[in-house]
């Protein structure tokens, strides 16, 4: 073992310079350098054999490795583009309104000669919780929680509210709120301090939905613990084909 | 930007990142060891890569650019969520059964675990950038550039790691079974 590095022939080879040469990231000159103080110095050659047999254990130890656990629906990133035929042709008209955001992008100074991303095609700003509350949407949103602060679960309610209220005037305006992860604990029956302020929100705006993520679901139950949920609360196959597929129907969407 | 090409990047980016689906689950696996979270780790990735699509500069890029949101994606899940176990911990359940090493255990899928375990407990940076080096080959380069770290760093922690994953799994059980041989040969003389 050696942490130091090896005075060899007044050269001084360093570990990370022998790991280096394991790794044909050296220069020449270098390169050289380590192979003649490799020379008259076992220890340095039994070195180099370590790494190199820890190289091998490494890829050997998740060349194979278990399965990703079974989920009723398995997102693609192409779950995210209409795959039917009969969906090419929105698939064309939303590129072509890309294309239009793209060439006027690129005739603006300074503009983006990258990809143009979804919600650039469909001319949606970058979604913020201020934007958001700012005022009435006009495309329904999708609020999504995955974690167990009761700060974001509150700012999830503050948000919710806003919107659906800024809204009401709009018949169809419909608002999720969608919970994967430990955001679950807030729609269980048993965990939840937030029932009361839940149950208040759907009475007042039937627009607005409360649902888990059928794998989180699937997770707390194998884990032994209780699965109930609060009234009215929906499960969806999973959080991620439930973005996808709100976000292909061209809603907000929002992680908080 | 013709629609032809435009159309196309489109098509490939979500077909090309779904194809890197299997490296990203493995690489995720080596992190945490959990399949739960990986899984859980590689679909919030894919959903900001899609999300972020439009910072994607370089089409060549994209698998170093995915990663780099895996690694962000795992780096603030652990820091959110501190590892409950400690060192001790670790090297008392680090297989070895006291005096093998991998090289010498029969079973593989106990030299799997245990190179596993050893793995999994180096320093979070130590593994990521020893599973980015050897299990998916990437240059100091590429790996300074995913993790936003200069070369500098990323070799000193790989090379740090390394030698973890060398004490653990080759030095420690060696002394072990000489420690074992020399006790032997002590109780042989004194018969």
């Amino acid at each position: 073992m050696s942490y130091l590095r090896h005075r060899l022939n007044s050269d001084q080879i360093s570990d990370e310079e022998v790991h280096a040469f394991v790794d044909d990231e050296l220069i020449i000159e270098d390169r050289q350098r380590v192979r003649s103080a490799v020379k008259q110095n076992p220890e340095l050659t039994q070195m180099i054999c370590d790494i190199d047999q820890i190289q091998d254990w490494v890829r050997e130890a998740y060349q194979s490795i278990p399965p990703p656990p079974k989920r009723l629906v398995r997102v693609r990133a192409l779950a995210l583009m209409p795959t039917a035929v009969a969906a090419v042709a929105l698939l064309i008209v939303g590129a072509m309104a890309g294309w239009v955001a793209s060439s006027l992008s690129h005739s603006a100074p300074g503009g983006d000669s990258g990809i143009v991303s979804m919600q650039q095609a469909s001319g949606a700003a970058q979604v913020t919780v201020s934007s958001l509350m700012a005022t009435a949407q006009h495309r329904n949103v999708l609020l999504r929680l995955g974690s167990d602060s009761p700060a974001k679960f509150r700012e999830t309610l503050r948000v919710a509210e806003r919107v659906l209220e800024n809204s009401s005037r709009d018949p169809g305006f419909q608002l999720e709120v969608l919970t994967n992860s430990d955001g679950l604990n807030f729609l269980r029956s048993g965990t939840t301090p937030y029932a009361l302020q839940i149950e208040a929100l759907m009475t007042k705006y039937p627009n607005v939905h409360f649902m888990v993520c059928g794998t989180s679901l699937e997770k707390l139950k194998e884990s032994g613990k209780s699965t109930n949920l609060l009234p009215h609360v929906t499960v969806t196959d999973s959080a991620v084909e439930q973005v996808a597929h709100r976000i292909r129907q061209g809603w907000t969407y929002l992680s908080i | 930007m013709g629609i032809s090409t435009f159309l196309f990047r489109r098509l490939s980016f979500a077909g090309r990142l779904d194809e890197l689906r299997p490296r990203m689950y493995r690489l995720a696996f080596s992190w945490s060891k959990d399949a739960f979270l990986a899984d859980d780790l590689v679909q919030e990735a894919m959903i900001r890569a899609l999300q972020k699509q439009s910072q994607l500069r370089d089409d060549e890029l994209l698998d170093r650019w995915a990663i780099r949101i895996l690694a962000n994606i795992w780096l603030d899940h652990v820091r959110s969520r501190p590892r409950e176990e400690n060192i001790d911990d670790m090297l008392d359940t680090l297989c070895m059964d006291d005096t093998q090493s991998p090289d010498c255990i029969h079973c593989r899928d106990e030299m799997i675990e245990c190179v596993r375990r050893a793995i999994m407990s180096l320093p979070e940076m130590q593994r990521i950038v020893v599973t980015l080096v050897d299990l998916e080959e990437f240059s100091y380069k590429e790996t300074a550039t995913i993790l936003d770290l200069p070369v500098g760093t990323v070799m000193s922690r790989l090379s740090r790691g390394r030698q973890a994953l060398r004490e653990l799994l080759i030095e420690r059980p060696q002394l072990e079974t000489q420690e074992i041989a020399s006790s032997g040969r002590h109780l042989r003389r004194v018969i």
